[in-house]
């Protein structure tokens, strides 16, 4: 099956699939969520030295790799917008970030609260926990200026631009357990190495993360689709563009 | 598991409660975002 790409990066056109898609992805996610909190809270055997306290990886991890994958989506998007000049991919930039912002916070907040029992602090200013706040501050600053410039075209180059420079911070956060000591524990998920768990607790993480997966999409699909609604009705107001002149230049 | 509430489950239920919070705050700002839009 060939799919038209180019056909989908029409508003209207992408509204219609993001209409037929979200419910299903809605479904799965609920779905997946429950099976993944079954498996993770009760069949998952406890830890033998976290005890239950362990369990809060089934919502730390999938956070976290959603925290950046959201970003690395958001740049590819920021990218096509700045080079291409696509407006569903700036519409889309917008409709990313809110949910990026809160598994950045979820990460960061579930990792604090497993820190305790395990580390013995909530917080150390170690450089995976670091950068997952630069992280947290990028996203806040691309909700900031996005809201400072308003719902424009002007608005989404901006933010595009601002994700696009911000970008170079995922390998930091992802390799950052491998370049530096650092507290916070390597990956125990490996595609070269396989999983360092019991198999239960694995399904259940696999789970959580299907879980956050097919919510991203369905919440950012759906997101998109209001998005795309507001900019038809107000077409004038969305058409200021924004480019970079140099300084002095009329723009 | 155990599902008693006290000492280091206390962080797992904390950690769950925000995501299940936050969660419920998205959703309830997309409805708001569908009630602005036409």
């Amino acid at each position: 099956m060939k799919i038209n790409w180019l056909y989908y990066a029409s508003p209207r056109n992408f509204d219609r699939l993001a209409a037929r898609l979200v419910p299903y992805c809605a479904f799965a996610a609920a779905l997946c969520a429950v099976c993944g909190l079954i498996v993770g809270l009760e069949i998952a055997p406890t830890d033998a030295v976290q005890g239950d306290a362990y369990r809060i990886i089934f919502i730390h991890v999938p956070a976290a790799w959603m925290s950046m994958l959201i970003y690395l989506v958001m740049a590819v998007y920021g990218l096509i917008e700045l080079v291409l000049n696509v407006r569903l991919a700036g519409l889309l930039v917008r409709a990313l970030a809110p949910t990026g912002t809160l598994f950045t916070v979820l990460a960061l907040v579930s990792g604090s609260l497993w820190g305790r029992p395990t580390w013995g602090t909530y917080w150390v200013w170690d450089a995976r926990l670091t950068s997952e706040l630069i992280l947290l501050f990028l996203y806040c600053g691309l909700l900031l200026l996005q809201g400072a410039i308003g719902p424009t075209r002007r608005g989404d180059r901006a933010g595009a631009l601002l994700v696009v420079i911000g970008v170079v911070n995922i390998p930091i956060i992802y390799f950052s357990v491998q370049w530096w000591n650092t507290l916070h524990q390597g990956a125990s998920i490996s595609l070269s190495r396989g999983a360092s768990m019991a198999p239960a607790m694995l399904a259940g993480l696999l789970l959580m993360t299907a879980a956050a997966w097919l919510y991203a999409i369905a919440v950012v699909l759906a997101r998109a689709r209001r998005l795309i609604a507001a900019r038809r009705e107000e077409p004038a107001a969305a058409a200021q563009t924004w480019s970079i002149h140099p300084i002095g230049a009329q723009s | 598991m155990n599902w008693t509430l006290l000492g280091h489950n206390a962080y797992v239920w904390l950690a769950y409660g925000i995501g299940a919070i936050g969660v419920v705050f998205e959703l309830w700002q997309l409805r708001r975002l569908a009630g602005e839009a036409p």
